[in-house]
């Protein structure tokens, strides 16, 4: 994992990870605008084998003592991070929402991205506590923004966010209770787009109620979310050091790391009641680089991490089945569905909504607790449109990735 | 299994078997002192949920049958819950039983073609390795 910021070498300044050592505003200052690679002592690495060998039934302590204003503390501290390129007009909502936390934020990290919209004033103009870093140049992707920050990191949890992700006052408070098994080495809670007002943002409000209410639950009991949603997930900020932060080899890093987290017998668990609310693609320009950047991500990493997968029983199966359906899918809709319609019978288009109760009864369930049966009903028909798309784009990226082997490497930021 | 990924065929049937053996894995865990109301409670709200979902199937497929007959209707569902499942159907060259003929049917035979192969994936990679090839 190389960094680009990194890159610099020599002239680096080595941040020396130190417990004790929160950076401010100053402290990043008087580091200048490069940074060094904060290694992982080989000692670290043994701890943290250990601390997996004591894990047992009995909860380890994550809280200390409330702050002054009553907030509980986490014992080793939380650093928040949120990476940001031209992000000027979210951002701030983001940061707001961090403030009103239920939990006692030891750090907030926005990572001004080389942004050429104002994000870091925007940043830095809500409030002394917040730390902005900008990289000597655009670090290129999510992940490198991520661990451009991370070498800032010296708290024991490290929390990332989307710039454009507000979340629900409890959220944190409610990821973090989770590592209070020794063994958790990730925490990501639940996702509801912020704004439901285009075609797609309807579609992809059905699809998060739907993955997130039917699929994603049962993962989690049987202990292998498949995916640690990058949006809002939080981790052990050494077990993040061990693995080299956020992978740059896919781009989809948010999967790549649960994967790898998985391959050294870490614990990741979902939470259903820490909401986030991302702002998602409203048009099609948007949708197709988070779309293709999605897919891909996955394709790159069973292309990665196949081998290990093999060996965990519930993640091979899983990935298995929802490599099968994708393809299944593409074909159904691409291939059988019309040549049915047009050769046999046109009824034979109903096929494309037949699963709608499959589909419909969660989502209302979902959307009922929330509240929003009319709204659920209403983004329904999106869903189906969203699915036509989402196998196009499964069909391309695979297409690229193990066929024309034209991969995607470069990050194209989906909103 | 997650948005962007287009898919309720084998994955719906996938996830329904995960939660019936739910029950089974709790009262494992029950036995051995480990068991939690709160994982029951949640066994318990994922049953209520698929058979809503089963409830909807059923009575879809009644109405269907109702407008277009049963064969169309078992056609349609065989076409949208697996167009995969049905090429290896095909491949199996017309071996399939009435089993095979419904979309449910497709869907688990599909799913344990798939299973199987990823199972049988693994030990060749094991045996490879033990082989030292």
């Amino acid at each position: 994992m190389v960094a680009s910021a990194r890159s610099v070498g020599d002239r680096a300044q080595r941040v020396t990870w130190n417990p004790r050592m929160i950076a401010t505003q100053e402290t990043v200052e008087a580091a200048g605008s490069t940074v060094g690679t904060a290694t992982m002592e080989p000692a670290l690495e043994l701890d943290l084998h250990a601390r997996r060998r004591r894990a047992s039934k009995a909860p380890t302590p994550v809280w200390t003592s409330a702050d002054p204003n009553g907030k509980p503390r986490t014992l080793g501290g939380l650093t928040i991070i949120i990476p940001a390129y031209n992000e000027a007009k979210f951002v701030a909502d983001t940061i707001k929402s961090v403030q009103k936390q239920t939990v006692h934020v030891d750090q907030i990290i926005v990572v001004d991205d080389c942004s050429t919209d104002g994000t870091g004033d925007v940043a830095r103009a809500c409030g002394q506590d917040i730390v902005v870093i900008r990289p000597p140049k655009n670090c290129g992707s999510k992940a490198s923004a991520l661990n451009f920050a991370l070498d800032y990191v010296s708290s024991e949890f490290t929390l990332a966010i989307d710039a454009d992700t507000t979340i629900a006052p409890d959220g944190v408070e409610k990821l973090l209770r989770h590592f209070e098994n020794a063994n958790t080495g990730c925490v990501c809670g639940m996702v509801i787009p912020r704004r439901v007002q285009s075609l797609w943002e309807r579609g992809r409000y059905v699809e998060y109620l739907y993955a997130f209410t039917m699929y994603k639950p049962i993962q989690d009991y049987y202990g292998r979310p498949m995916i640690a949603s990058g949006c809002f997930s939080a981790y052990r900020t050494d077990l993040l050091r061990l693995l080299g932060g956020w992978s740059m080899r896919t781009v989809g890093e948010d999967m790549d790391l649960t994967w790898s987290m998985y391959k050294l017998g870490w614990d990741i668990r979902f939470v259903e009641e820490a909401v986030c609310y991302p702002v998602e693609p409203h048009n099609w320009n948007f949708l197709s680089k988070q779309l293709k950047r999605w897919t891909a991500g996955f394709a790159q990493c069973v292309r990665v991490h196949w081998r290990d997968l093999m060996h965990q029983p519930m993640m091979r199966s899983l990935v298995a089945v929802a490599l099968w359906d994708a393809l299944a899918a593409i074909i159904g809709m691409f291939v059988l569905l019309p040549a049915l319609a047009i050769f046999v019978h046109p009824l034979f288009l109903l096929g494309y909504v037949l699963d709608v109760p499959s589909v419909a009864v969660p989502v209302l369930v979902a959307a009922k607790k929330r509240g929003e049966v009319k709204k659920a009903l209403a983004c329904l028909p999106a869903f189906y449109l969203m699915r036509f798309v989402n196998c196009w784009f499964v069909l391309t990226s695979f297409w690229n990735e193990f066929v024309s082997k034209r991969r995607i490497t470069v990050f194209e930021k989906g909103h | 299994m997650f948005a962007g990924l287009p898919g309720t065929g084998i994955g719906g049937v996938f996830y329904i078997l995960l939660t019936l053996f739910m029950p089974l894995r709790e009262l494992y865990l029950t036995a051995r002192g480990r068991g939690s109301v709160e994982r029951w409670k949640f066994v318990g709200s994922r049953f209520i949920l698929f058979a809503g979902v089963i409830g909807g199937l059923w009575l879809q497929m009644i109405i269907l049958h109702a407008l277009v007959g049963s064969e169309t209707s078992q056609m349609m569902s065989m076409a949208a819950s697996g167009g995969g499942a049905m090429s290896t159907a095909g491949a199996f060259g017309q071996a399939g039983s009435k089993l095979l003929a419904s979309g449910a049917g497709l869907s688990l035979f599909a799913l344990a073609i798939v299973i199987g192969a990823v199972t049988l994936l693994r030990f060749a990679m094991i045996a490879k390795q033990r082989l030292g090839l």
